[in-house]
């Protein structure tokens, strides 16, 4: 019928018809909002869409891939595949739950670091700090004669994922600000 | 020809009615292409002074503003980036002499994670030390150092103060312009050998950074880099939630600080006072925000002020 219509061969409005769907598929995919990244050092993966309700199951660490399956409010149900650490032994988890809309972007952030044990495991290891320093930094320091000691110990202030997220949430700040304004179903346009 | 058109999309509208979840999408795909023609014309609605910028409209322009610090990004490994910054922060701590104090480095070393945990490099650990000289300064590294006066602490009235200055510091490291910086005095200082950090002999490292602790010490940073920094440390106070206005207070009071100083005159040092001065003019009108966020007063007072040692006068 088609064919008759167009005045054309039933190749040709078969043609057509694959051409109509690869339109749409290829529409659909250019905004598939399925994939999104963590934009935030690390973040809990919640039971329930709320800060106050419900429990974390877990934590995810800065640029983590994550799947989205739902959005409600400012909240979106995530699924994660946690890879273990480059040169480390260890299965693959999955983590899903709730995760708040700001800490999650469409872009993979930018790192320096391809490994980066401060952050494994969601943020709860220090960066590795060194008494006995070496490299270039300790050889300046030797030459200049200067003390290195107390550049390393300002390393180890850094703190934990857990202290960090209690500071933000005792000054009511990032996730924890109740009167944040909603932002709907995301930060990006 | 013609008569294939209207057809088509006929069958683009059916192959997308005939799938909820293909419809839904279809339906996403022109909801963000029409908030993206709202969003401009919003945009220019501001631009013209027509309409008033909405809070949450702010704080998304806040958290998409992404900037690429693709430039030296595979330049330089996080370990060279890390060794760099030691080496200068330890050249500060050298000239100025670093305070201790547990629980003030704590509440710094906080409101630095916390900003460096969301900005374009959440992954940079931030390293704050305090500085005990009285000059109102705040130095950065590359890899995440941050190094702040005395002077400087006790000019900050509020967190939200403290945090666009630590912002500014963050930004700088984590762009890597702290890296840039580092190559243009390299190059300065040896022309004929370029500015890759990564050919410098042992020598050769210890004068860069010997010099360039000179030179930010002596002079300060360049008001170019600063004022690209500003914008990116606002943007950090907004996703945070603290006042995005702290910056911009901070730097007025020192001007105001360093003008009362100087007696309108050019202050010791600073050759380019007349320059500086009319270069943080700009800076401060590019810094206008609504008042939207967190100052923190009482907890910058508990947490700092209260803990800073009683400044020494000179004679």
């Amino acid at each position: 019928m088609l064919a008759r219509f167009l005045r054309v061969s039933p190749a040709h409005s078969a043609l057509l018809l694959a051409l109509a769907g690869a339109f749409v598929w290829a529409a659909c995919a250019a905004a598939d909002p399925a994939l999104r990244f963590l934009r935030v050092r690390a973040a809990p993966v919640r039971s329930e869409p709320s800060l106050k309700e419900g429990s974390a199951r877990g934590r995810l660490a800065a640029g983590q891939d994550v799947e989205v399956l739902e959005t409600k409010g400012d909240w979106v149900r995530i699924k994660a595949e946690v890879r273990p650490a480059p040169g480390t032994e260890g299965k693959p988890e999955t983590r899903e739950g709730w995760m708040h809309a700001t800490q999650l972007g469409s872009h993979a952030p930018a790192f320096a670091a391809p490994v980066r044990p401060w952050l494994e495991d969601g943020g709860r290891v220090f960066p590795p700090a060194t008494d006995v320093p070496a490299g270039r930094a300790a050889a300046h320091a030797q030459r200049r004669k200067l003390d290195l000691k107390p550049v390393l110990q300002s390393e180890r202030s850094y703190p934990s994922a857990e202290e960090l997220e209690r500071f933000l949430q005792d000054g009511e700040l990032g996730v924890y600000r109740p009167d944040w304004p909603s932002l709907e179903v995301g930060v990006e346009p | 020809m013609l008569r294939i058109l209207p057809v088509l999309a006929c069958l683009a509208l059916l192959a997308a009615a005939a799938c909820k979840q293909t419809a839904q999408q279809v339906s996403a795909t022109v909801k963000s292409y029409a908030e993206g023609v709202s969003t401009a014309g919003r945009a220019t609605g501001e631009e013209l002074g027509l309409l008033k910028p909405r809070t949450f409209d702010y704080v998304r322009r806040a958290w998409n503003a992404h900037e690429e610090p693709a430039a030296l990004a595979g330049t330089y490994t996080f370990e060279q980036e890390r060794e760099l910054g030691r080496a200068l922060a330890a050249e500060f701590q050298g000239r100025l002499g670093r305070h201790e104090n547990d629980r003030l480095e704590r509440y710094l070393a906080l409101v630095a994670a916390a900003l460096a945990a969301h900005s374009e490099r959440p992954d940079l650990p931030a390293a704050v030390s305090i500085l005990r000289s009285e000059t109102v300064a705040c130095y950065a590294a590359p890899g995440g150092y941050v190094l702040v006066t005395f002077g400087a602490l006790r000019l900050c009235r509020s967190e939200s103060e403290l945090a666009g200055l630590f912002a500014q510091a963050i930004a700088y490291s984590a762009s890597r312009r702290a890296l840039a910086d580092l190559e243009g005095l390299q190059a300065e200082l040896n022309p004929a050998g370029g500015g890759d950090l990564n050919r410098l002999d042992a020598n050769g490292f210890s004068n860069l950074l010997e010099q360039a602790a000179n030179r930010f010490v002596a002079r300060g940073y360049d008001y170019e880099r600063l004022a690209a920094c500003d914008r990116q440390a606002v943007d950090l106070l907004v996703r945070l939630g603290y006042e995005p206005g702290g910056l911009k207070a901070f730097l007025t009071r020192q001007q105001v600080q360093i003008q009362e100083r100087s007696g309108g005159r050019p202050a010791p040092g600073l050759d380019a006072f007349k320059g500086r001065e009319e270069a943080t003019d700009a800076r401060l009108a590019q810094l206008a925000a609504p008042s939207i966020g967190r100052n923190l007063v009482q907890r910058f007072r508990q947490e700092c002020q209260a803990r800073l040692p009683a400044p020494v006068l000179s004679p």
